[in-house]
């Protein structure tokens, strides 16, 4: 496995992750909605990196 | 510098980032259940366990423990962590930090995960049951990753992901029965040395990068290669490694110009050393009973300088004498 097929599967990954903890996320109590909603933004920032390697690799 | 104590009910993160908590005091956790995300948002705050039952429970829900957002000199030590659905400890960016003696399990995703991080020490954890082990990402350099354990996690001990993800060291780690690789190391000028690696699907994998130095390691009952250095490593050096009872074979090497020196390489079942490409020097090896063979090149230019091959004994094979090589070492762990 080269690094673009380890990035495609980090990105396949992560992208589910996400949609599935927003989707979690949105039922929990207020409280906990916060730390929440930072960490899934800060995955998405790591998703949205790793997009661009991606990108830079297959250019 | 304070120590202010805290107890399952106290919202650490909103603690952090109050004026009650300054740099170099010491929130001491009192034993307990803790449910909640800890994020990390100051520099040289140090989270330490008063005792072997604080534990760190997302039930499922949460998505990861402790998030050291940005910070330097953070200690996060003896902390249990389990049920989280993204990773256990996060470091995004900043540097320095130290994550020391914390278990880890039963986590959706990476136990430690590292990302656009450098200089951090991650020393004496156990991960287990989780997806990942140990992970540096998003060019983390010069990272320290000692003495920890990763086990039966259902991809890669220990890993870094990018070309960029160089000059980390990885000392006297232990990777064992996890189902991918256990120490999956792209990038550059990285350090492999003294770890085990048992009974994982393949024991050490080099891939986008050169420099790599792997010495001293002890690989054994792999699925399929013991070592497998990936097309394109260039440089590559593999010193006093004992590689055993692989299923295929001890070292698969498709980079070059790589040196291969003073490794034992021993009952492999599918060759002991096979050289794919050029220009490497095979040095002071010794080979004893790898099937069909010890060496084989299918490349050019290789040397081969000094090694000592020995053919199987009779009635000696790999599947003989590796027989429960592996368990041995997994008990004693």
């Amino acid at each position: 496995m080269d690094v673009k097929d380890k990035i495609k599967k980090e990105i396949d990954r992560l992208t589910g992750l996400i949609k599935e903890n927003e989707r979690i996320t949105l039922q929990m109590p207020e409280y906990l909605r916060s730390n929440q909603i930072f960490l899934l933004e800060l995955y998405k920032k790591q998703l949205n990196m790793l997009e661009n390697e991606l990108i830079k690799l297959e250019a | 510098m304070a120590v202010i104590n805290i107890t399952p009910f106290t919202d650490i993160t909103e603690l952090i980032a109050s004026d009650r908590v300054n740099a170099g005091d010491v929130l001491l956790l009192e034993e307990g259940i803790y449910f909640q995300n800890v994020i990390i948002t100051k520099d040289n705050i140090r989270i330490i366990a008063k005792g072997p039952g604080v534990i760190f429970d997302g039930q499922s829900s949460l998505i990861t423990a402790f998030t050291l957002s940005n910070v330097t000199g953070v200690v996060i030590e003896g902390v249990n962590i389990r049920h989280y659905r993204f990773d256990g400890i996060v470091i995004d960016g900043g540097s320095g930090n130290r994550i020391i003696k914390n278990r880890i399990n039963n986590l959706l995703t990476i136990g430690i995960s590292v990302f656009h991080s450098s200089g951090n020490l991650i020393w004496k954890n156990e991960v287990c049951r989780c997806n990942d082990g140990i992970v540096l990402n998003l060019t983390s350099t010069s990272n320290r990753i000692i003495d920890n354990i990763v086990k039966d996690c259902s991809g890669t001990g220990f890993g870094t992901v990018l070309a960029s993800d160089s000059n980390n060291a990885f000392v006297s780690n232990k990777a064992i029965r996890n189902r991918l690789i256990g120490f999956d190391i792209f990038g550059n000028n990285n350090l492999v040395y003294d770890n085990l690696a048992i009974d994982n699907n393949e024991g050490i994998r080099t891939g986008d990068g050169s420099n790599t130095l792997i010495i001293g390691n002890v690989v054994k009952g792999c699925t399929l290669n013991g070592y497998f250095i990936t097309d394109g490593i260039r440089n590559q050096f593999s010193g006093e490694n004992h590689i055993a009872c692989n299923r295929i074979a001890g070292i698969l090497d498709q980079g070059e110009l790589g040196v291969f020196y003073k490794n034992e390489i021993s009952f492999n079942g599918d060759t002991g050393i096979t050289l794919f490409f050029f220009n490497n020097l095979v040095m002071d090896n010794i080979l004893v009973c790898n099937v069909p063979e010890n060496i084989i090149e299918r490349g050019s230019g290789n040397i081969f300088i000094n090694n000592i091959q020995k053919p199987c004994e009779p009635c000696e094979a790999p599947g003989v004498i590796c027989g429960d090589c592996d368990k041995e070492d997994n008990s004693s762990n």
